[in-house]
């Protein structure tokens, strides 16, 4: 019974209201078709931030990753668990305060502002290690370099902010807190396009700071690192008052504008301060005496590369002289910055933050592009750890094999495939890699499963034969007279949905090719607004010139061609033309004035044609590049000459990707920097799709798998993620909804042959999620369930009870899954125990699932089909059943047979007779049924491998070897199972004639003396008795672990 | 199942409903809130020994509790034809793992260590921490009302006399657990679990769950045990909760 019917029963008015209400659509609504993470962890995504401590000799790290959220460690890198999912996933810093470490703190939006950053919204505090967080404040800095904690005081905090990226104002610069976070005091700031970029404490006195302001502005075509707002600053008075200590010769730092610069304070002799520094005169720059003169000690390449991606440095804990420069290489001075090393070679380089053990500084902490290391020699040697499933893809993609494959670039991190299932855990070891480089689009060849398109960054497009590793660079190539191809950083590659085998591609112009890739039919003129000055990449940079493909512009980003109708073609490009032909290219419409409500030139992050109707599509757009962060949405039903807004104020986060579904038309799925968004009405509402483990992170990408009906995320820091069978979504109506509780329909059930042995991999490897397996089922219901049974019977064409399963108490869809086996036999008891897992596998066919919800019972069909990877036939299927069942019920028969012999024997012996002969008859008896026992089952009491092999052993070994196939047991099965009949049945015959021969005259006997006779135990009584038991277990221990510690209340 | 209990829970409902602008409930409010729509103070404390019957995943493991006041503890569970025990007697825990060993078969009866005695020392009190819990050792906070799962829900954060951690979710309606995560160290090392409750219904005017699963935090993994009988005040002998010198078969 749920809540409402609880309240129906005692409080007739209330419950009344709470059943008419309507349906309630809501996050909860969704949040039980579950959704997992596959991972993958076998490379990583950017790691931003890191922090720790030492506690008792254990270090607990904190590590911030730069779209995937905030991970806590607490030995040392083994394993990892998230702290912050239900915070936004952009993380710039995070900080444990010196004297508390319950206290923790994290700056979210990322401070390496490269062009696929996101934002943050303030900063978080957490008083107890991270299990819960509060938002303190500055929600509009967007971006927080850095968080300080005063040691002598955990009430003063400093952060550092950078504030808006694309656009001026927001709050930037260095805040000051004196109440623990709530309220900030700006301290140091310059202008409305600078922020504070590094701030640094002198751990003896910390009312000594360093802080480096930074004028920084990103466009979609651009950057400047440099401006009038930028200074390097120091305060003795707790950030009260500052001096400037560049411009001024006489100090050492270098005149004229500076860029990204970092201060870093020796913690072993705070008099010794570093500073890289972007200028012109730039470099690795060192004051001895606090800052109040400076040399510039280096001026490598090292010390001056990408200063907006790559200026922060750590100096050792106990060595002033040993310095950390991350950068595209991770470099190490041991001689005050004089000279660097190269260290960390075999770790993927682009390296952001270094974290030193302060009790023992050759172990060494690093976070890169490339995910976590770690170095107990300095940085010699690196371990990188697989397992954080941070991996932030672009795009996925999904091939047809059995079972379906996950294609999709990652930033930074090369194109990989991965499975969507295995037999098991989905691991490190199941993933493969295309050649490298910033990964984006990936697809499979859809005409021959061997090869895939995979790309780098600018449009580099690669067919790879994934069968010998050869690949094949297929770029369009600029021909004669032809102006240069533009290329975005994340070029589409699109397949035809009418021609298998056909491809796009588009710089600014669109290119389709039906020969993978040989050639390249240009279809388009140049479709973007072609703005020159939109195209000076070779200036972009400011004070360091950095032109990377990551700003190219003026491109197509966006690419469909309509399920219906090959010739309809739809382009989005960066700089805002919503284009559109209607003739496979000859012509081309731009529609993009037609659609209300959205600035100029704002980025057409997706297109998606109806599969209904060819006039109908959907066009998401992403401003964020010009400091919009507005979630725009639309649609068309008319080629583009209306499109009219979907966007209502449940969602959040600019758009990335917009998808129909397939079956139901009025199911949409919206992908925002924010999460997943549904909606069951075409758009008209929308509502967030966030189970309990899915964090608030940017889905890049939706795949829905047309055969498997699973819906695959990509997302942009947290990896792929699978919600399985989409059937009961797309049933859920009304009508559903409008009952207390109702069956939704799911596809049918395979019995899956899949196994996969795995190894036991230790705790420093990710495992991702495979499905739950099992038949499944699936209801809505309307009300959490809190009173009163709630239960799910199988039963079999006959209506007998096959298996039971308790319901989900929560509202909403649930899903559950019966394991598909009859319960175990009951197994003959020994001296030792023996593992019998389970009962066989049902036969695939029709069964029915009866719903119990307090006085309501409602049945549905429940249909298990085979896999279509096994190779056995359902002649095969039904033999290994049968002869499963024959020795499952060999092994209940002998159950009983073992229990009577007990009951006989402890009859016999605890029979009250007084005549010395009857006693010895009776201990003989006794023991002739001991020894008959010890013809079934071990009978040497005490742990350790005796070794025995009775009847139940080579009995259950027959059982398990027949019902671990399944298909046609081998004949030599059956020839066992009779040779085991013969057997037994000789031990059963010894069995019955003893009885028969003993048990009467020796109940006389007793009867004669007065005394109770001994009782035999028959099948019925046996039956009844252990009707509920004893069961077999899960299969281990281990998992009924859980169960004798769970606490009832 | 309880009228009055839930008549009173309902009433509180609508009580609380009304309050929005009044100041967050006291731990005191919510805790006797919660033990109110158990059944209330008196009635649990009227239970001196109690029996609960259950059964354990898709195999049905067959697994029995009982408690004795004061403090005595016994859960079992019969699998694969031999039987686990945890016991606590007040004082001193103990544990026959048959698996335990190579090749099994292992039935003496072993005292508990360290960690296992802590966690039956919490499980062998039949009221639960939040009865009583400022003469327990127990500290509780109030951390505000929050939406799980979609509806609201009270958390209660009890910090155990042993260090341990246990929150409580209990609904804002009825004011019965929904869940609680428990946060435990173990050598040093600190483990989560969750257990989510469901199916209540009254046993001599007391609520119970029926279903209650529990697995790690963090992880879909649930093992889950229905309940079938829940049995009070029967006459329960000390020596079940005391070590034997040898284990029965």
């Amino acid at each position: 019974m749920n809540r409402a019917f609880a309240s129906l029963a005692l409080i007739p008015a209330l419950s009344v209201s709470l059943v008419a209400a309507a349906p309630k659509v809501d996050p909860q609504t969704f949040a039980g078709l579950a959704i997992r993470n596959i991972g993958p962890a076998v490379m990583g995504g950017r790691v931003s931030a890191l922090d720790g401590f030492v506690e008792n000799g254990r270090i607990t790290l904190f590590l911030g990753a730069a779209s995937g959220g905030v991970w806590k460690s607490q030995n040392g890198g083994t394993s990892f668990k998230p702290l912050f999912d239900k915070q936004i996933q952009s993380i710039g810093a995070v900080r444990v305060d010196p004297s508390d470490h319950r206290t923790l703190w994290v700056g979210t939006g990322e401070s390496w502002t490269r062009n696929s950053v996101s934002v943050g919204d303030g900063i978080y505090k957490s008083t107890d290690g991270g299990d819960t967080w509060t938002n303190m404040g500055l929600k509009d800095s967007e971006h927080i370099a850095q968080v300080l904690v005063d040691p002598r005081d955990s009430k003063v905090v400093y952060a550092a902010a950078l504030g808006h990226l694309w656009s001026s104002g927001g709050e930037r610069g260095l805040y000051r807190s004196a109440d623990g976070g709530k309220t900030w005091l700006r301290v140091l700031a310059t202008n409305d396009d600078a922020g504070c970029a590094s701030v640094a404490m002198d751990p003896k006195n910390p009312d000594v700071l360093y802080a480096a302001m930074w004028q920084f502005r990103r466009r979609a075509w651009a950057f400047e690192s440099g401006g009038p707002g930028g200074g390097l600053y120091k305060s003795t008075d707790g950030g009260r008052s500052w001096i400037r200590l560049d411009g001024d010769a006489k100090r050492g730092l270098p005149a004229g504008e500076v860029g990204r610069c970092a201060f870093a304070v020796a913690p072993s002799d705070p008099r010794i301060v570093y500073c890289v520094v972007e200028a012109k005169e730039g470099g690795l720059y060192r004051s001895e005496d606090g800052g109040g003169s400076w040399k510039r000690v280096n001026r490598g390449a090292e010390m001056l590369s990408r200063p907006f991606y790559f200026s922060t440095l750590t100096v050792d804990p106990k060595n002033p002289d040993r310095v950390y420069k991350p950068g595209f290489n991770l470099s190490l001075s041991e001689d005050g910055g004089r000279t660097f090393s190269t260290i960390a070679s075999a770790a993927h380089g682009d390296f952001h933050a270094v974290w030193v053990d302060p009790e023992r500084p050759e172990h060494v902490y690093m976070g890169s592009d490339g995910g976590f290391y770690e170095s107990q020699d300095r940085g010699a040697t690196v371990v990188f750890q697989q397992n954080l499933p941070i991996a932030q893809y672009y795009h996925v993609s999904l091939d047809d094999q059995v079972p379906y494959n996950t294609y999709g670039g990652l930033q930074d991190n090369s194109s990989w495939r991965g499975p969507s299932r295995t037999g098991g855990a989905i691991q490190n070891r199941h993933w493969r890699t295309f050649p490298n480089g910033d990964g984006f689009w990936a697809q499979p060849d859809p005409s021959d499963p061997d090869y895939a398109y995979t790309e780098s960054q600018g449009g580099e497009i690669v067919r790879t034969n994934m069968r010998t590793g050869e690949t094949r660079a297929i770029k369009p190539q600029e021909q004669a007279g032809e102006a240069k191809y533009r290329w975005n950083w994340n070029s589409p590659i699109v397949l035809s949905p009418n021609h298998k085998g056909a491809i796009y591609m588009g710089c600014q112009y669109l290119f389709r090719s039906e020969d993978h890739g040989l050639t390249w039919q240009k279809l388009s003129p140049d479709l973007t607004t072609n703005d020159p000055k939109k195209q000076q990449q070779e200036q972009s940079g400011g004070v360091t010139t950095d032109n990377s493909a990551a700003e190219n512009h003026c491109t197509i980003y966006a690419v469909a061609e309509s399920p219906l109708d090959k010739d309809l073609i739809w382009v989005g490009t960066d700089d805002g033309r919503l284009q559109v032909t209607r003739d496979g290219g000859k012509s081309w419409t731009d529609t993009v004035a037609n659609v209300p409500g959205l600035p100029e030139h704002t980025w057409v992050s997706w297109i998606e044609p109806s599969p209904y109707a060819a006039g109908t599509a959907f066009a998401t757009f992403d401003g964020h590049t010009t400091g919009d962060l507005r979630t725009y949405v639309y649609r068309t039903t008319d080629y583009g000459r209306t499109w009219t807004p979907l966007a209502t104020p449940q969602l959040e986060g600019f758009a990335h990707v917009v998808r129909q579904d397939p079956v139901n038309r009025e199911l949409l799925y919206l992908g925002t920097e924010f999460g997943l968004f549904l909606s069951v009405d075409g758009g008209a509402a929308w509502s967030a799709f966030r189970p309990e483990n899915f964090p608030k992170v940017a889905v890049r990408d939706i795949a829905i798998h047309p055969r498997d009906k699973d819906l695959v995320l990509a997302t942009h820091g947290r990896g792929l993620w699978i919600v399985d069978d989409l059937t009961p979504l797309r049933a859920l109506g009304k009508e559903a909804m409008a009952r207390p509780s109702a069956f939704l329909p799911v596809r049918p059930s395979e019995r899956s042959v899949l196994q996969d042995f795995g190894w036991v991999d230790g705790d420093a490897q990710f495992n991702g999620q495979g499905p739950s397996y099992g038949a499944a089922f699936a209801y809505h219901q309307q009300k959490r369930h809190i009173f009163g049974d709630l239960k799910f019977e199988i039963l079999d064409a006959q209506g007998q009870v096959l298996g039971t399963l308790p319901g989900d108490p929560r509202r909403g869809i649930q899903r559950l899954f019966w394991n598909m086996r009859l319960k175990a036999p009951r197994v003959p008891v020994g001296a030792s125990p023996v593992f019998v897992a389970s009962g066989p596998r049902v036969l695939e066919g029709a069964y029915t699932i009866r719903m119990t919800d307090g006085p309501s019972v409602q049945k549905t069909e429940l249909r298990i089909v085979p896999d279509p990877l096994s190779v056995n036939t359902a002649e095969d299927r039904r033999a290994q059943f049968d002869l499963a069942m024959d020795l499952f019920r060999m092994i209940d028969g002998m159950a009983y047979t073992t229990e009577r012999l007990v009951a006989l024997r402890d009859g016999a012996r605890g029979a009250q007779a007084k005549d010395p002969a009857l006693k010895a008859r009776l201990e003989a008896f006794a023991a002739a049924l001991e020894t008959l026992r010890a013809e079934y089952v071990p009978v040497k009491e005490g742990a350790g491998i005796t070794g025995e092999e009775k009847h139940r052993e080579h009995l259950v070994s027959l059982y398990q070897t027949v019902a671990g196939f399944d298909g046609r047991p081998a004949p030599a099965a059956f020839a066992r199972r009779d040779a085991l009949k013969k057997d037994i049945g000789a031990t059963d015959l010894a069995v019955a004639q003893l009885v028969a021969k003993d048990l009467g005259p020796l109940n006389a006997a007793l009867k004669a003396e007065g005394a109770a006779p001994i009782q035999d135990l028959t099948w019925k009584d046996w039956d009844a008795r252990t009707a509920t038991g004893p069961g077999a277990g899960k299969g281990s221990p281990e998992e009924l672990a859980w169960s004798l510690t769970a606490r009832y209340f | 199942m309880l009228r009055p209990t839930l008549l009173t829970a309902s009433a509180v409902l609508v009580a609380f409903a009304g309050q929005a602008q009044t100041p967050a409930p006291t731990v005191d409010q919510i805790i006797a809130k919660h033990l109110e729509a158990r059944g209330g103070l008196a009635r649990l404390k009227a239970i001196r020994t109690l029996r609960i019957q259950a059964r354990s995943g898709s195999q049905e493991v067959p697994l029995v509790t009982e408690w004795k006041r004061p403090m005595r503890y016994r859960r079992s569970a019969t699998f694969l034809g031999v039987t686990f025990v945890h016991a606590f007697d007040g004082t001193a825990g103990w544990t026959i793992n048959p698996f335990a060993g190579a090749g099994g078969g292992f039935k003496e009866p072993q005292p508990m260590n360290p960690e296992e005695l802590k966690a039956a020392a919490l499980d062998a009190d039949l009221d639960g921490p939040l009865v009583d819990w400022q003469a327990k050792g127990h500290r509780v906070e109030y951390l505000g009302r929050e939406d799980m799962d979609g509806d609201p829900v009270h958390k209660l954060k009890v910090s155990l006399k042993d260090g341990d951690q246990i929150t409580y979710y209990l609904d804002a309606d009825t004011f019965l657990a929904l869940k609680t995560v428990t946060k435990r160290t173990v050598r040093g090392s600190e483990e989560e679990s969750e257990t989510t409750f469901g199916n209540y219904a009254a046993t001599g005017g007391v609520m119970f769950p029926h279903l209650v699963a529990s697995g790690p935090k963090g992880s879909a993994d649930r093992e889950r045990v229905t309940i079938d009988e829940v049995r009070i005040n029967e006459a329960m002998s000390d020596d079940r909760f005391s070590m034997p010198a040898k284990a029965a078969k």
